[in-house]
């Protein structure tokens, strides 16, 4: 995956004041750490946004163009999120160098042919939706791709199972779930355990059935 | 419906819901969710009818999370009490929702279903609510 070229500044103050003014001018507050003396940055929301939106774009290498101290590269290392809105309040950049192995977190996509166990009325369930690979910062991968297409119901699909890209190391035991054709519900549970309208349970009890 | 099987107190404060949610903001389970954005609180009655709408509308094509729990007794007097006498008996049962808290989440199935399906448990909520994405929130 190539490089996302982003600009940055050096910013002056520290803390909440300096950083929600920031904010109020459309730039996200940043720290760069991981070679050297960490630096607090200042990057712009909206070149930000575009390269995470992007697919494999939240761990992209990012050809940092800081002003006064040259260009860097970096990946996103955290994310601080608005819980509401979603919009990046804080963002953690890992100064990285070229044939340095790094650890990064990747999404991970099923692609191919519907499962068979889909076909037959089950429903894949993704248990795993992310994983830390170890890879060089230029073969850092868009997402890692697994095939689900040969699943039947009651089958799954393991960490193990994967065929990683070359240069590529996963970060987690091989046995761990990526996903799981679930069986049919043979029958809709309507409702669940209703209790009697208004009947509370007394204090440190459980009520009767 | 939901409710607890055990508690503690059977009476509880009206209490205050002040700041935006902390934990529970973010899709866990599902590729599809339901996120407050307004403070409130959701009955278990509620919770149920935005659970049947789903399941209806999906037909166990797909599975559903309730990310949320209604464990907060809410209490009423009778009608035609004069005041005071002590507080009022439990009626229903609550879940107190912040901004930002994902009140269910779905997946497995495909996507124009399942965003059908939120679509109708969202009528179903007192609040306003936002329909979210996984590729969306990252």
């Amino acid at each position: 995956m190539s490089a996302f070229a982003l600009k940055a500044t050096v910013r002056e103050g520290n803390g909440k004041g300096a950083a929600r003014r920031l904010r109020r001018q459309g730039q996200v507050p940043a720290v760069l750490y991981g070679v050297g003396e960490p630096t607090h940055l200042a990057l712009n929301l909206r070149e930000l946004s575009r390269i995470t939106h992007s697919h494999g774009g939240d761990h992209a290498v990012l050809d940092l163009d800081v002003a006064g101290l040259g260009k860097r590269l970096a990946v996103i290392c955290d994310r601080q999120l608005d819980n509401v809105t979603g919009v990046v309040l804080h963002c953690d950049l890992l100064e990285v160098q070229k044939g340095h192995q790094i650890r990064v977190t990747v999404g991970i996509e099923i692609v191919g042919e519907t499962p068979l166990g889909v076909r037959e009325q089950g429903i894949l369930q993704q248990q795993l939706h992310e994983v830390a690979i170890d890879c060089l910062p230029d073969a850092i991968p868009e997402a890692i791709l697994v095939d689900a297409a040969h699943l039947k119901v009651g089958d799954s699909l393991h960490v193990g199972d994967v065929k990683l890209p070359k240069g590529v190391s996963i970060h987690a035991a091989a046995d761990t779930t990526i996903c799981t054709v679930l069986a049919p519900k043979l029958k809709d549970t309507e409702t669940t355990a209703a209790p009697a309208e208004g009947a509370v349970p007394a204090e440190g009890e459980t009520p009767a059935a | 419906m939901l409710s607890p099987k055990k508690v503690r107190h059977r009476k509880m404060f009206k209490g205050r819901m002040r700041g935006e949610a902390t934990r529970g903001a973010a899709l866990s389970f599902g590729d599809y969710g339901i996120k407050a954005l307004s403070c409130g609180w959701l009955s278990s009655r509620q919770i149920e009818a935005a659970r049947i709408a789903m399941t209806r509308h999906v037909k166990r094509g797909a599975k559903v999370w309730i990310r949320v729990f209604p464990d907060k007794p809410i209490t009423k007097k009778a009608a035609e009490t004069r005041m005071g006498k002590g507080k009022g008996t439990p009626e229903y049962w609550v879940a107190v929702v912040r901004p930002g808290r994902i009140l269910f989440e779905m997946g497995g199935g495909d996507r124009e279903l399942t965003m059908g399906a939120l679509e109708r448990a969202a009528a179903k909520l007192p609040i306003p609510v936002q329909i979210v994405t996984r590729e969306g929130m990252s």
